[in-house]
């Protein structure tokens, strides 16, 4: 019991630690309620272990276990969604690096063709 | 095809040391440059306006296929139909430039690759490991295109239309995808990629952009994503021409 209270408390604490994040605006929504999600399922699961039981017993585990078995599931999952999230960003920063550069190149050379001969000597 | 179609494309990270004289040498040769200065923290960009080049500054740095692949933007947005990749740090003499355009053009090649270790070439040295691995890409390139290419990782090339315009939609950023996978995906999607041999000098100043350990990594890279299939993807030059 006392390991299921652990993992409930732990369970609470992400929920606490993410909700004072995204009230800093460190965090965006979308991110903000799948770690909070998380910490709920984590914290219910563990209160609710008794019906972990059967799934523990039958896969050989015991219900802690199983327990952090989906833990730890669900953050490789949330790890690899993240890492398509950065890969999308890092592909739409290069875009936009290299058109916000390309904009300034153009603009600069709109200005030099603009420019009166009296300002150029100027 | 004449010197006005051709826009060399100098991608500068921190040479502010051979950016000026890159720059004066490719004007007095009559050829027209862009620098696209990648992010540096000195003064490179100034340096190349200074020098007399058309200058793109990057507020980030892309690393050399970003850079590289703005160059072309550049290019294609101008109307030129052939670019030549030229490093900063003054080891492409303006002379081999204009040896690269002639073989292009005799060629109809899309893609030529200045070459460091064919007949003909400078006496480039290089250590047996990397050696080594430049021998394990070209074989890679070989066996999944048919291509023979003794020099994968060599920056000096001159890319033409088509090809130019498709490159300049897709590029690879990351270490070595700007000279061996550009070749291996160039030569997959039907493109004339050929080699040639050319004179280099030694770097003016400047560092050198990778270290040996930081090669092998990429290179590693490089190997899985070709044999997972995980190569950026362009048009085929007969999806191009049919359109």
């Amino acid at each position: 019991m006392k390991q299921e209270l652990v993992i409930a408390l732990g369970g609470v604490g992400l929920a606490i630690l993410v909700l004072f994040i995204a009230r800093r605006h460190l965090l965006t929504l979308r991110y903000t309620v799948g770690w909070v999600v998380l910490a709920v399922v984590l914290t219910l699961s563990a209160l609710l272990s008794g019906f972990v039981e059967p799934v523990a017993n039958a896969v050989g585990m015991t219900a802690t276990g199983v327990l952090l078995a989906l833990a730890s599931g669900t953050l490789l999952l949330i790890c690899i969604q993240l890492s398509i999230s950065v890969s999308g960003l890092s592909s739409q920063l290069r875009e936009l690096t290299e058109a916000n550069a390309l904009l300034v190149a153009r603009v600069e050379e709109l200005a030099i063709d603009n420019s009166s001969p009296e300002e150029l000597k100027g | 095809m004449t010197a006005r179609d051709t826009l060399v494309v100098v991608p500068a990270y921190n040479e502010s040391g051979a950016v000026g004289d890159v720059v004066r040498a490719l004007l007095d040769a009559g050829l027209d440059c862009v620098v696209v200065d990648d992010g540096s923290k000195d003064n490179t960009a100034e340096v190349a306006r200074s020098a007399g080049a058309h200058v793109v500054v990057l507020p980030l740095n892309l690393g050399v296929g970003g850079a590289l692949r703005c160059g072309f933007r550049y290019a294609v947005d101008r109307g030129y139909t052939r670019v030549v990749q030229c490093d900063a740090d003054g080891q492409h003499p303006p002379s081999e430039i204009v040896r690269l355009l002639e073989v292009q053009a005799q060629e109809s090649a899309h893609l030529v690759i200045g070459s460091r270790f064919l007949d003909g070439s400078s006496d480039y040295e290089i250590g047996r490991a990397r050696r080594l691995m430049m021998r394990v890409l070209s074989g890679i390139i070989k066996r999944s295109s048919g291509l023979r290419v003794n020099d994968t990782t060599s920056g000096f090339r001159c890319i033409a239309e088509p090809l130019l315009g498709e490159f300049s939609l897709s590029y690879p950023v990351h270490y070595l995808g700007d000279t061996f996978e550009a070749a291996l995906v160039a030569a997959r999607s039907g493109y004339r990629v050929i080699e040639t041999p050319i004179h280099i000098r030694e770097r003016q100043a400047g560092n050198a952009s990778a270290s040996t350990l930081a090669a092998i990594r990429f290179i590693v890279r490089a190997v899985i994503a070709t044999l997972a299939g995980l190569t950026f993807e362009i048009r085929s030059l007969d999806e191009v021409t049919a359109t």
